[in-house]
Order: structure tokens, then C-alpha cells, then sequence
């Protein structure tokens, strides 16, 4: 975990004043797993802050780096992990929603490229009314973030917020 | 915990299985067993190329975007533990159900990203549901409209088996590295 590199992005859902109803989503720690040598598919996960008044019901997501980028989600039936497609991640008015493996993810089905470790990863999420929030992720190699050796080195917080894209 | 239950009760089917099974089967009723292709395209029995030794055996797939890379990574460093705290190392499996896509190549390079000693295996359709069956496992492609961009529902953690390849332990997803070393401890007893 010592060397969680920690992206730290702004979304600026201001885009030039083009909606009257301006929402407000910040992703921290948004980060995209490496590509595993053989695999070609991979996630990314981030913690969404709505900093705004009303809900964000995120709709969709685009990426050059995958054919197929989806917003996903786990359902634990009774130790039977089945992934599947969400019609709808809400993030509800002055709330945080966290996408983390084996949970909420931003599913990247057949990558274009391999992820390289330091590398980044341009997202793109959507909301109901259109409204796209670009959230850049660092690209990670996972084996450092099981929490197993979090033990050691504790996943260290971060507080860049403040960057504009 | 829903969880944990789930793998108990199918864990005491199979034995009831077995006791009734018993009767005709000189082998121990709750013994499990796999017979795949290993990497190198070999057929891999576990009761033979793994006799008298404990191991853990996950199931997933490749192209599984989070869980088997989530799961594989943390049972890595588990083990690693493991082995640097009692001086055993563990045999580690893991079981491909997802034979159309991995090829022996892929999961090779797959497993080694994890760990080096991973054994990857995988089977032909009838191999798989018997070793799913032996292991009280499930799985179950799904989203095949899309040709190869299938997904594959399955059993989630890792499962421990002692030197007599009886069931002895579960590690969920996520577990705490103590209740998971516990669980390996149960291996070797
Ligand atoms: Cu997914």
C-alpha cells in the first residue's frame, strides 16, 4: 500500500455554465487496475462525492480504453459472485458512493491497450440528463492494494482536491 | 455469513452424499477430487500429483474483470504469510471454468502474474461440472448474446483441503489475514 499513488481529480460538472442546474461530482482515488498478462478486461474504482443539492443517477460511462466500458455492480447470491450491468448508480445529494473491487466498479470489457502500471485512464461518466463528469484514473498494479500487507503500510488518505481538469 | 453457511450445508450434502455413497465406494465418502488439464496440457488428478498434501484451490476465469484477480492477489499474500509464519508452503489451484477462452498459454501467464507456484488447471464441459460437483462449487456462463464477450457467474473464496483432500476450510472474499490463516492452519493440522 506504501506506494498507493492516489489520483485525485476534480469534475467539473460547471461545463460552461451549459446547464442551468450545475451538479457538482468529485472523484478521489479514482484508480484502474493493470492489466494482468493474459487478461483483457479490467476496473476501475473511485470514491464519488456529490457535492451538490440534488442527486447524481450516474447512467453510463465512455472510455477510449475499452470496447465496452459499463457501470457494474456485485450481487453476493449466497457465495455465487454474479456481476452485472447497473441501469443506474445514484449518489445521492451531499453523499459519497465508493466503487471498490468486488463491489461497485466501472467495468472496462476488452481493453484496446494494456493498462500500464503509472499510466491513466480517461473516463467519462454520465448522468440522466446527459451531463458528463471526466474523471482521469491512475493506473495501478492491484497486488498492491489486497489488504493484506495494509497492515504494514495503511492506505493512506490524501487530500489533493483542488485540481480542475 | 450467508455465505459461510451455504458452503457448510453443501459441505454436509456432499458427506451425506458420501455416507450413502459409501456403501459401493471404498474411498473415503468425503474425499474431493480433480481431474483437468494441467498448464503443460497434462492430465492433472489430484489425487495423484497431489497426494498426502494439503492445498487451496479457487475457481474463476481470466476475463474475469474483478473478483479472480481481487481474490488471486490477496491469496497470494496470504500464503506468502503463511509460509513465512509456519514454514509450510500450501499448493495453490486454480480451476479455469471457462474452458472455451483459457487456453493452458493464457492461464500460464495468468497465474504467474500472482504467483509463480500457481498451478492453473482447466477441463473439458464434463470434467468441470464433476469437479464442481466434488467441490460443491457452482458456476454458470452468462451474457453469451454477445459471442465471446460471455460472462461466468461462480463461487466466490478460496477452499482449503487437508492432506486427506477433505474440505476443511473456507476463506471468503476479503476475509481478515487471521481468520484466513486460521483457515490454512486447518490444512495441516
Ligand atoms: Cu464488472
Amino acid at each position: 500500500m506504501k506506494q498507493l499513488i492516489s489520483a485525485c481529480l476534480l469534475v467539473c460538472a460547471n461545463l460552461a455554465g451549459a446547464y442551468a442546474s450545475a451538479q457538482t461530482l468529485e472523484a478521489t482515488d479514482a484508480i484502474a487496475r493493470a492489466s494482468i498478462p493474459g487478461a483483457p478486461n479490467s476496473a476501475a474504482f473511485m470514491t464519488l462525492s456529490n457535492t451538490s443539492a440534488s442527486d447524481i443517477s450516474l447512467v453510463s460511462v465512455k472510455s477510449d480504453v475499452a470496447k465496452r466500458p459499463e457501470l457494474h455492480g456485485h450481487i453476493n447470491d449466497n457465495g455465487v459472485m454474479r456481476m452485472r450491468q447497473r441501469e443506474s448508480i445514484v449518489i445521492p445529494a451531499g453523499g459519497q458512493v465508493v466503487l471498490k473491487p468486488g463491489g461497485l466498479h466501472v467495468m472496462l470489457l476488452g481493453l484496446t491497450d494494456r493498462l500500464m502500471p503509472g499510466g491513466q485512464v480517461q473516463l467519462t461518466l454520465i448522468d440522466e440528463a446527459g451531463q458528463e463528469y471526466p474523471v482521469t484514473a491512475e493506473v495501478v498494479d492491484m497486488r498492491q492494494h489486497t489488504g493484506v500487507s495494509s497492515k504494514q503500510g495503511a492506505m493512506k488518505g490524501h487530500n489533493m482536491k483542488g485540481h480542475n481538469h | 455469513m450467508k455465505r459461510a453457511l451455504v458452503w457448510a450445508l453443501s459441505g454436509l450434502m456432499a458427506v451425506a452424499l458420501g455416507f450413502w455413497g459409501s456403501q459401493w465406494l471404498p474411498s473415503p465418502h468425503n474425499q474431493r477430487q480433480l481431474v483437468l488439464t494441467d498448464m503443460d496440457g497434462q492430465v492433472f488428478d489430484s489425487l495423484e500429483r497431489l497426494k498426502g498434501e494439503p492445498y487451496v484451490v479457487t475457481f474463476g476465469y481470466t476475463y474475469c474483470p474483478d473478483v479472480c484477480p481481487t481474490t488471486l492477489a490477496y491469496l497470494a499474500q496470504v500464503l506468502d504469510v503463511y509460509e513465512t509464519q509456519s514454514g509450510t508452503k500450501l499448493e495453490a489451484l486454480f480451476v479455469s471454468v471457462d474452458p472455451e477462452r483459457d487456453t493452458p498459454d493464457r492461464l500460464a501467464q495468468y497465474v504467474a502474474y500472482f504467483d509463480a507456484d500457481m498451478t492453473a488447471l482447466t477441463g473439458s464441459a464434463e470434467q468441470l461440472k464433476q469437479a464442481a460437483q466434488s467441490f460443491s462449487v457452482y458456476f454458470q456462463k452468462v451474457d453469451g448474446t454477445r459471442g465471446d464477450d460471455y460472462l461466468v457467474d461462480h463461487s466466490a473464496g478460496v477452499l482449503v483441503l487437508n492432506g486427506a483432500h477433505q474440505l476443511v476450510g473456507v476463506i471468503r472474499d476479503n476475509a481478515p489475514l487471521d481468520d484466513a490463516l486460521a483457515e490454512l492452519a486447518k490444512a495441516s493440522p
